[in-house]
């Protein structure tokens, strides 16, 4: 599933990914703006479980195989309610992942 | 035993992502005709209207789940016998298990590999009908 190995069929689906991934971008901002204010609260924690599971289940069908295992990482640290310091280290590497991802558009 | 063709699929899922990837990749690299469903809510209307071969079944979907979307197609009469294939990202072998029992003819996991999805729909489609449907 890596980048080079998609079809052509592909091509045009990964550039619409990439920018709706670009667009949520600050979701994942989001998630170490939340966490710096402490625990979070119960609805807090289902929107980013729900966030991390959807990406976890895209990401490397579009090519991009290291977002869903960061996103897949923190989506079993939420449900194995991991503390705040986890849960960030693990937002930080996530946010890494898919800024690695938008940095690459202007390769291809 | 000749296996009947697999034509047209039903993808259920709540994500407009993978929806867009599932039908484009079974249409190109499988020739599949594939209608798809946004969400749970229209789920056994859809099936009912368009009576599909076979139906792909996102598991975590808000409002009514893929073992639940499933319990009311199994408990309709129209499209009870249509296999369903459950898509996610549970695929632990008790979790696959627990699906199969539900009814289910096969898991695929999430994410998948575009490329390769048409043969795994096709593979569980042949082993479906060659097990007699069930």
């Amino acid at each position: 599933m890596s980048p080079g190995a998609t079809d052509d069929f592909m091509a045009p689906l990964r550039a619409k990914y990439l920018v709706q991934l670009r667009e949520r971008r600050p979701e994942f901002t989001g998630f170490l703006d939340v966490l710096g204010q402490g625990p979070l609260a119960e609805d807090t924690h289902a929107d980013m479980r729900k966030k991390t599971h959807r990406l976890a289940g895209s990401a490397a069908t579009y090519g991009f195989p290291w977002i869903s295992s960061a996103a897949r990482a923190l989506e079993l640290a939420l449900d194995a309610q991991m503390d705040v310091k986890k849960l960030t280290e693990l937002s930080q590497t996530l946010l890494r992942e898919v800024d690695r991802a938008l940095g690459s558009r202007g390769t291809e | 035993m000749t296996v009947p063709a697999l034509k047209h699929i039903l993808s259920i899922d709540d994500e407009e992502d993978i929806l867009q990837v599932t039908k484009m990749s079974l249409e190109t690299l499988g020739g599949f005709q594939v209608s798809i469903c946004r969400g749970s809510a229209k789920a056994v209307d859809q099936a009912m209207a368009l009576k599909p071969d076979l139906i792909l079944l996102d598991v975590m979907m808000p409002g009514m789940d893929g073992p639940s979307t499933l319990k009311l197609l199994r408990a309709t009469p129209e499209v009870a016998h249509i296999p369903v294939i459950f898509m996610t990202a549970k695929v632990q072998p008790a979790e696959v298990e627990h699906y199969l029992q539900l009814g289910a003819t096969g898991v695929i996991a999430k994410p998948f590999d575009p490329m390769m999805i048409s043969k795994h729909v096709d593979r569980l489609w042949k082993e479906f009908n060659e097990s007699g449907g069930n």
